[in-house]
């Protein structure tokens, strides 16, 4: 009797020493798993820390942006002189559909000194405006000059590109109005005029996005919101990159600059009564008659 | 006698209390920029533009639809409705590890995601949006929760 007691005693001694050792290596396990989770959140916060000083460091950072220096003579005469045969291969070229020039009704005409006037409201940070200022330039040259172009790369999405800012442009049949309305920091630059501000808030509002750059209107006649340029294809690409493969009808930059180019220059045809002759071929005067009605998409 | 498989472990008590207001809180971050996306709005609540803080810029930005096509607010909305099930109490009650593992994953996407976005906006686009910004710190502690309690699961049903 006193011996079988002794070994349930001992047995139940047993049991609770297995039960307690358990539970020191259950607590042992939880204190691991603590140490883990606590390590590797730890690195992770650690390093959401460096990237966020990482973050300010590089929004403060003026970058490849900076300012604007004269254009390369070279490239502007590549932009300028891409030959006709090349104009009419491309057409239509890959031209965004969405950014192509809107036939617009009642629209207040800007004509001064007897020719009609195209306005261009855009921004130097913006990489739509960087793109179409491409197809702009290769389009107006067309029917007029430059002088005072100035190259800069846009702040979003650095793509080499022109701003108007110090430009003049001179056409026996038109006007340009470029207006750089904010720098490369999104602070205004440029202001409008009345009439000009009273069609780009037209244009644009409701239901389109503001600024809404790059803006193009022609004379009253149409408008083109957003750019014809995918400005994508920029991308990555020097000036003289850029400007070298205009020539090449077979180049996606080609397709995408000049066959913007077409559809400018064949709205600006329908201001000038298709002069001069040199710049407003069928080909041309052709592409003008795809425009949709504004606001009919 | 503790089961040894995973998929009967329960979940911690605090993930449910922690993870779902944040998925609400990103859910209505996510709503607001997707009706601002589609209504063509640019006038964002308590957002200036005054450069490095721009909502307009960021979200009518080249940078604010997905291959060129699917806008990034969408995308995050459609984020946070998936988070807002899978971080909901009662998906917190179905003690499976693969429940857990997907929740993981959604979540290290969701934090993918936003350190793409981060750098679009700091890099490319050098302005930052407020509200998008409200949805990345949303998204960095709800990973942080899904992970810790990923990490912190009780080893046997009966712990806690």
């Amino acid at each position: 009797m006193g011996r079988e007691s002794n070994r349930k005693r001992r047995q139940g001694q047993a049991a609770t020493a297995r039960e307690k050792a358990a539970a020191a290596r259950a607590e042992q396990q939880r204190l691991r798993q603590r140490r883990r989770a606590l390590g590797i959140i730890s690195g992770i916060v650690v390093l959401v820390l460096i990237g966020v000083v990482a973050a300010v460091v590089a929004l403060n950072h003026k970058g490849k942006s900076g300012p604007a220096t004269a254009a390369s003579a070279t490239v502007l005469n590549q932009v300028t002189s891409v030959p006709v045969s090349v104009q009419t291969a491309i057409g239509a070229g890959t031209a965004v559909t969405a950014g192509l020039p809107e036939s617009i009704q009642g629209g207040q005409p800007l004509t001064s000194g007897g020719k009609p006037t195209l306005l261009y409201i855009g921004a130097e940070f913006c990489p739509f405006c960087a793109g179409e200022r491409w197809a702009l330039i290769q389009a107006l040259s067309r029917f007029g000059a430059f002088s005072g172009l100035e190259q800069i790369h846009s702040a979003e999405d650095n793509i080499a590109t022109f701003t108007f800012l110090h430009a003049t442009y001179t056409s026996s049949y038109l006007n340009f109005a470029p207006r750089e309305q904010e720098d490369q920091n999104a602070k205004p630059l440029q202001t409008l005029t009345a009439v000009e501000n009273a069609q780009f808030s037209k244009y644009l509002a409701p239901g389109e996005g503001s600024p809404g750059y790059p803006f193009l209107y022609f004379d009253g006649k149409y408008v083109s919101i957003a750019g014809p340029v995918d400005p994508s294809v920029l991308i990555g690409k020097s000036w003289s990159q850029i400007s070298s493969s205009l020539s090449n009808p077979s180049s996606p930059i080609a397709k995408s600059v000049v066959g913007a180019a077409n559809h400018i220059a064949a709205a600006i045809c329908t201001l000038t009564g298709d002069k001069p002759a040199s710049a407003c071929p069928a080909s041309i005067q052709a592409l003008s008659r795809s425009f949709a009605a504004y606001g009919a998409a | 006698m503790a089961r040894s498989d995973d998929s009967f472990r329960p979940n911690v008590r605090w993930a449910a209390p922690v993870t779902f207001p944040l998925s609400l809180i990103g859910l209505g971050l996510s709503i607001y920029l997707t009706i601002q996306h589609f209504s063509g709005s640019t006038s964002f609540a308590g957002c200036p533009a005054s450069g490095k803080i721009d909502c307009a810029k960021v979200t009518t930005s080249s940078w604010s639809e997905l291959f060129g096509h699917i806008p990034v607010a969408l995308a995050g909305l459609l984020f946070y409705v998936v988070m807002v099930v899978l971080v909901s109490p009662w998906a917190w009650r179905v003690a499976n590890i693969w429940l857990d593992r997907i929740r993981l994953a959604a979540a290290v996407t969701g934090i993918g995601m936003v350190a793409y976005l981060v750098y679009a906006e700091v890099v490319k686009i050098k302005s930052i949006c407020i509200y998008c910004t409200g949805v990345h710190i949303v998204t960095f502690f709800l990973f942080l929760s899904i992970l810790a309690a990923y990490l912190l699961r009780p080893l046997d049903p009966a712990g806690g």
